[in-house]
């Protein structure tokens, strides 16, 4: 697996403005890589370089080791999801499609053929005659998707995929993506929903203030970030006692209680092991669990960790 | 109190809304600088009127307005129909030579043309009042001075005509008194006469005693006659001595010949001897032929004296013959002395005797002359008397002169002056007639009989098509470009594998499409529903429904490259088309528009599209659109490739 797309210290300025600034990092072939960030910390910027919708002001900037390609050429190799639905609402989506097609210079056969494969790959059959205003947000995210991608392209850009959908539909849209991985290409996501970036993404960059923070797969930047695991257990009797004993359990780092409320603060490895011997140890004095919540370290925490405040928050 | 809250919150947007209200609230402004100018400026000034003339004589001048003359009707009609002038005129007259103004202007400009030929109708009565003012009213005026004078004339003419008449009595009989008289200069000659009359009867008495002292001399001349013949005598005598003289000398004369001869014989005999001698001298010797030679020597001296002798006798005969010569020359002098006394004396004898007859007829005269001067001196002596009582008479009669000639005098310088009225009135008259009489009529302008007319609804639809076709046309590319934008088609465009050239002259096409099937329903509508007249040259109007809405669509597309949103789209095309509006001829006509707006104004393109519409409509002058079709053409082309280079730079 070769790279597909490599930044070399890409910075971009919208007038004084820095959006972006010394970026670099390498997608390989095949993989999902996400561009984790706050709204306006330079995801859509980023993607817009690799697009080749704007220009780096410094840095350079590959794709499949290839420098200074075309516009031409760009557009050939990468299909851009963008942020917005981008079709004409008073079409019907077949509409939509069959004029995109036909932009993309494909007639007769083949046409017909990418018609049929884009509305079949895109879950779009049932939908061909409705007029696009009237679709719901996941066709509609659909329909964004089958409009980029007519030409098969070899990378493909997501900006934002989910952004404003409601979770049902999201699942679904979260397959799509992975079939589009499956299917060979390439994808670059950005979003700033962490589960999405965990659930999608072999690889994550965090992204703030158009820097690059952090780039890893998602275990290790949680392992590497993302902090102390929780356990909140409700007992029937006994949690001051049970909070004494249950800080000489190795890899609890505190443990405190309240009423009948004990809370451990633990290392994030061996996390099961902690759980089973503090289990034990409660049965053993014949108190029950009436509850209990595991809190293991998230994105979220890999986030607050990094950027130093909660995502979501403007940059 | 939520009233005022919404009030702030209205003034908040429009102010937070920055260029988009700045441009709202500027453009009117602007808009208005520019309209300000051309409405406040306006007035049918520089605009060029056509003019056909047959009659010779000056047009008025139109400070102006640009007067082009043409050579035939044809030209002048065709200089309005093709929209170089705005009005045409026909200056003629007609059979009866009265001078006729018509007017030619295309129905579509007949505020601006009609107000022009009111204008000039207006002029013409000026130049008529002119004539008018400057002739009649002075005229008048010499008129009313005359009539004065010749009333005070008229009031001295029976005075003038009474002395006139007091004058021809006393001159009548004055001639009657002084019939055949001339008093002064006959008294003056008698009295000369008279005193010649003395004089002549003393001149007599001179005379006589003149004639006395002249018989003494006459009788004098018989003592000269009687001298005269005493020295004839003594001349006769000298004569006859000098006569014997001669003889005498003749004789001397003879002789001395005679003698001469003699010697030359002894000469000649002396020469013999001589001869004989020297013979034998030459034979002998010794003493003889020495005696010889003193012989020979004796012979040659006797040969010598006798020779000398000789001459001395010949000069003697020479003398006496000088002397017989003279002698003849003075008795030929005495001979013509006598003959000239004989004569003299002959002729003073018949002297003598005229005179006397003469002088005795002389005084026989004179005795006579003497008789009749008594006589005449006697009547001269009337004749005085009779003088004397003439020049009383003359006395008066000069009076009455003196006073006659003074009353002509005063005659005279009335007649003068009435003279010199009539003339100043005659110059006055003269100029009032040298022109003729039709030009103190004011003109009136009558409209050609080829002249159309429209209805306003024919006027105005060129324009309305013209404005419909701007404000759709321009309208339509910019908002549909930012409907795609704002749907993300432009990014879609942009991402796929489609040109800008496509891109951008596939949505001029698209476009142009709608805009023409717009203007053609417009056409089509105005056809039926108001009955305009499209079929005049379809070929041509055609051709003007096809460039229409392409320029506008054209500028639309470039306009499409600049607007974000739908705001902007509006606010520029509003922006683009108002200026344009305000300088096409629509809202007022070109030819009030004045100086650089007028010339941008014809360089506009909707002044072009409402040219070409209404050159190949309802003014059916189709060949001259063929300028607007270029202008317009031109327009197009550049916009679309303004636009294609725009649009390039932006992607
Ligand atoms: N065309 C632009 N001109 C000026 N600033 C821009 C432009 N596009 C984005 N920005 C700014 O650059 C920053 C990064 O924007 P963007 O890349 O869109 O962020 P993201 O996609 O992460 O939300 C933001 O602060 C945004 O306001
Ligand atoms: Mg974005």
């Amino acid at each position: 697996m070769g790279i597909a797309i490599s930044l070399d210290n890409v910075s971009v300025k919208y007038g004084a403005y820095l959006a972006v600034s010394n970026c670099s990092f390498e997608v390989e072939e095949g993989e999902i890589f996400g561009l984790l960030g706050s709204n306006g910390a330079g995801k859509s910027t980023v993607m817009k370089v690799i697009s080749g919708q704007i220009k780096p002001t410094a840095g350079n900037f590959k794709l499949f080791n290839r420098q200074l390609l075309s516009a031409y050429e760009i557009r050939k190799i990468i299909g851009v999801v963008p942020q917005e639905y981008s079709f004409a609402f008073d079409f019907t989506v077949a509409e939509n499609l069959e004029l995109m097609i036909s932009l993309y210079d494909f007639g007769g056969q083949k046409h017909d053929e990418i018609f049929d494969r884009q509305i079949q790959n895109y879950l779009l059959s049932k939908k061909t005659d409705v007029r696009v205003a009237d679709l719901s947000g996941g066709y509609k995210r659909l329909l964004n998707f089958a409009l980029s991608t007519i030409h098969s392209p070899k990378i493909i850009l997501l900006d934002e995929p989910t952004v404003g959908l409601d979770p049902e539909i999201r699942s679904t849209i979260w397959e799509t993506i992975r079939k589009m991985k499956q299917n060979g290409s390439t994808l670059i996501l950005t979003t700033h929903y962490l589960e999405e970036a965990a659930f999608l993404c072999d690889r994550i960059a965090i992204i703030f203030k158009g820097a690059i923070l952090a780039i890893g797969t998602p275990a290790s930047l949680i392992e590497q970030y993302g902090g102390d695991t929780k356990i909140f257990l409700q007992l029937s009797a006994n949690a001051e006692q049970m909070a004494e004993k249950a800080k000489k359990v190795k890899g609890v780092i505190s443990a405190i209680s309240d009423d009948r409320l004990l809370l451990l603060t633990c290392v994030n490895s061996d996390v099961a092991k902690i759980i089973s011997t503090v289990y034990k140890m409660i049965t053993d004095e014949n108190i029950a669990v009436k509850d209990s919540y595991v809190k293991e370290g998230t994105l979220d925490d890999v986030f607050k960790a990094i950027v130093g405040r909660e995502i979501g928050v403007k940059a | 109190m939520s009233l005022l809250t919404i009030v702030k919150l209205e003034l908040k947007f429009i102010s937070a809304q920055g260029m988009t209200s700045l441009l709202i609230l500027l453009y009117p402004l602007i808009l208005m600088m520019v309209v300000g100018p051309i409405f406040s400026n306006m007035g049918a000034k520089g605009v060029t009127i056509a003019l056909y003339s047959t009659v010779h004589e000056n047009f008025p001048n139109f400070e102006s307005q640009e007067l082009i003359e043409f050579d035939t009707k044809e030209g002048m009609i065709n200089s309005v129909i093709s929209g170089q002038s705005v009005l045409g005129i026909l200056f003629t007259t007609d059979e009866s030579g009265r001078r006729r103004m018509y007017t030619y202007f295309d129905p579509q400009k007949e505020v601006v043309a009609t107000s022009l030929a009111m204008q000039l109708q207006g002029k013409l009565a000026d130049l008529s009042a002119d004539l008018v003012e400057t002739n009649l009213v002075s005229i008048h005026g010499s008129m009313k001075d005359l009539s004065k004078e010749v009333d005070g004339q008229l009031q001295k003419i029976p005075q003038l005509r009474a002395n006139l008449k007091q004058n021809k009595a006393n001159l009548e009989q004055l001639r009657g008194s002084m019939q055949n008289s001339d008093a002064v200069a006959t008294t003056n000659m008698l009295s000369q006469m008279r005193s010649d009359a003395i004089g002549m009867s003393e001149g007599i008495s001179n005379m006589r005693q003149k004639l006395s002292s002249w018989e003494d001399t006459i009788n004098q001349i018989s003592t000269y006659d009687s001298k005269l013949q005493y020295y004839d005598g003594r001349l006769a005598a000298t004569d006859s001595q000098l006569f014997t003289l001669q003889n005498k000398l003749n004789a001397w004369d003879i002789q001395l010949q005679q003698r001469i001869a003699q010697l030359d014989s002894a000469y000649a005999t002396l020469g013999t001897y001589l001869t004989i001698v020297s013979q034998v001298r030459a034979t002998s010797t010794g003493a003889a032929q020495t005696q010889l030679i003193t012989v020979e020597n004796g012979i040659i001296d006797s040969r010598n004296q006798i020779l000398s002798a000789r001459n001395d006798l010949q000069s003697m005969r020479s003398d006496i013959q000088n002397s017989q010569a003279q002698i003849a020359v003075a008795r030929n002098d005495i001979q013509s002395a006598r003959n000239d006394i004989s004569n003299t004396r002959a002729s003073l004898q018949t002297t003598q005797a005229n005179a006397r007859s003469d002088l005795s007829y002389t005084r026989s005269q004179m005795d006579d002359a003497s008789n009749k001067l008594i006589i005449a001196q006697n009547n001269l002596e009337k004749a005085q008397a009779n003088l004397n009582s003439f020049s009383v008479l003359s006395q008066s009669m000069n009076t009455y002169l003196v006073e006659s000639s003074a009353q002509l005098d005063s005659l005279d310088q009335d007649i003068s002056r009435t003279q010199t009225l009539l003339q100043s009135m005659k110059s006055n008259i003269g100029k009032f007639v040298e022109n003729d009489p039709r030009k103190y009529v004011p003109l009136k302008l009558e409209s050609l009989p080829e002249r159309r007319t429209l209805r306003p609804i024919d006027s105005i639809f060129p324009a309305l098509l013209g404005l419909v076709s701007l404000l759709s046309c321009l309208l339509l590319p910019p908002i549909m470009s930012v409907k795609q934008k704002t749907q993300g088609l432009r990014f879609r465009m942009k991402l796929s594998y489609a040109s800008t050239f496509s891109i951008v002259i596939g949505k001029f096409i698209g476009d142009y499409i709608a805009g023409l099937i717009q203007v053609m329903v417009v056409a089509l509508l105005g056809a039926i529903f108001f009955g305009i007249n499209l079929s005049a040259n379809p070929l041509a109007f055609s051709f003007a429904l096809f460039l229409a809405p392409a320029v506008f669509t054209a500028m639309g597309t470039l306009l499409s490259a600049f607007v974000s949103n739908e705001g902007s789209a509006v606010l520029s095309s509003l922006l683009v088309s108002m200026p344009m509006l305000f300088l096409s001829g629509i809202m007022l006509p070109i030819e009030q528009i004045q100086g650089a707006f007028k010339t941008i104004a014809t360089l506009l393109p909707l002044y072009n599209v409402v040219e070409m519409i209404s050159k190949t409509t309802v003014r059916d002058a189709a060949y001259y659109a063929v300028e607007n079709y270029f202008v317009v053409s031109v327009y197009t082309f550049a916009f679309i490739v303004l636009a294609l280079i725009f649009w390039h730079r932006k992607e």
